[in-house]
């Protein structure tokens, strides 16, 4: 649409003086609604009108203002019912909306604290399930490191009559200088005892101290290094451990 | 009071009114009453008249205020036109018309001129006074008096095609005089 054009065809201003017919003034307004420089002309248009008006403006007679309120009062009554004038219904109504939302609330509060807490021992326990898998791994590997390292030697330890199908395994590694104890299937010692490894060094036994039981898989207890071994021995001495075996209570041994 | 009381915008008028708040009604007639009454007692002719098609007015407005909307303009504009179609259809009425035959002679628009004179928009008046009569004698026909383009080709015996073009030309003469 030629904006300029419309304007100056002079259909605003037959508006503006309500010469339009009802289709034509719909189109004006819409024109108006779409195109700010019409809207801006037609403003225009209806000011100059408004000044033009002017020359007639009258006071009305005091009395007309509330002649005037008076019957648009009595007109809106039906309106006004539910609008200004409050009905204790209305009140009502709102507390209990109010009471209903706290309640809503409270509820959904409730199951967010029970949620919050279910969900809060969910990750108490997986940190656990957690920790316990790291630690395991870290035991494997040092496990690993040790039993796979070029330098270890395995001596195994069978077990003796008194504690069938035990045995144990000394990690002797004399190119790191390092030893492990790893035991298995044996039995606890009967109170008042402990289990004693002995080395054997030139025939002679050699103590390598007092050990408690550690039950679980790839356990490593670390040893006290010893150069030239020639065995290793277990034995159930009293606890704290004793200076010399007690021979008739050798639980297992195992050459190098 | 009046005039101690601070005016409220009309865009505050009419978002009162379209909350149902008699503030708006109020509001309306604080700030355009005088203007509203001025047009529909021009039309009317009669103060007596003039109060009735006042109250339908403003009663039309509070009843319609939905249908006002920025597209139409200003809404004084809006209202104004309420209230000159409302004083139009009361002229054109049966009962109107009788009435007239029998009743008193209408004051000319000189005379409330004259005594408007006194209360205020001096300025804007005396400005408006000063355009070109056939212009102000067209847009009188037109407005006030409820012509058709027809009919006010008829009566100041210019071509119909002519009515147009002169009404732009008085809008124009008008605006440029009240710059």
């Amino acid at each position: 649409m030629n904006i300029k054009e419309y304007i100056s065809s002079g259909i605003l201003e037959l508006y503006v003086l309500g010469q339009t017919s009802a289709q034509e003034s719909q189109e004006v307004e819409k024109n108006a609604g779409q195109y700010p420089e019409i809207a801006d002309e037609l403003e225009a248009l209806q000011i100059a009108l408004l000044s033009f008006n002017q020359t007639v403006a009258k006071a009305p007679p005091p009395h007309l203002e509330q002649k005037i309120l008076d019957s648009i009062k009595g007109r809106s009554s039906g309106q006004t019912a539910h609008g200004n004038n409050s009905s204790p219904y209305l009140w009502i109504g709102l507390l209990a909306l109010a009471l209903a939302g706290m309640g809503y609330f409270y509820q959904q509060n409730q199951r967010s604290t029970a949620a919050l807490a279910s969900l809060q021992s969910d990750f108490a326990k997986l940190k656990k399930d957690c920790e316990a898998v790291q630690n395991h791994f870290a035991k494997q590997n040092k496990y690993i490191a040790v039993v796979g390292d070029t330098g270890d030697r395995a001596v195994a330890m069978e077990g003796q009559e008194t504690v069938p199908g035990a045995f144990g395994v000394v990690h002797w590694n004399p190119k790191k200088r390092q030893a492990f104890l790893e035991i298995k299937n044996l039995p606890d010692p009967p109170p008042g005892k402990q289990y004693q490894l002995w080395a054997i060094v030139d025939g002679q036994p050699t103590d390598m101290g007092v050990f408690d039981i550690e039950r679980g898989e790839m356990v490593l207890q670390e040893l006290p290094f010893i150069a030239a071994p020639q065995a290793f021995a277990v034995t159930l001495e009293k606890a704290g451990g004793s200076a010399v075996p007690t021979l008739d209570q050798m639980v297992m041994i195992g050459n190098i | 009071m009046r005039n101690i009381q601070s005016k409220i915008s009309d865009q505050e008028l009419v978002s009162l009114l379209r909350n149902k708040d008699k503030k708006g009604i109020n509001g309306l007639y604080q700030n355009h009453s005088r203007l509203l009454f001025g047009v529909i007692l021009r039309i009317v002719k009669k103060q007596d008249i003039a109060e009735n098609v006042m109250q339908e007015v403003f009663l039309k407005i509070w009843q319609n205020i939905e249908s006002y909307n920025p597209s139409k303009g200003y809404f004084l504009a809006w209202a104004m036109n309420i209230a000159r179609n409302a004083a139009i259809d009361m002229v054109r009425s049966k009962a109107y018309r009788k009435e007239q035959r029998t009743d008193e002679v209408v004051p000319s628009t000189a005379q409330q001129f004259s005594t408007e004179m006194k209360v205020g928009h001096i300025g804007v008046r005396e400005v408006v006074a000063t355009l070109d009569p056939k212009y102000k004698t067209l847009i009188d026909l037109l407005y006030f008096e409820g012509y058709t383009q027809v009919e006010v080709a008829e009566e100041l015996d210019i071509p119909l095609g002519t009515v147009k073009s002169r009404v732009r030309k008085a809008f124009s003469e008008l605006r440029s005089l009240l710059k």
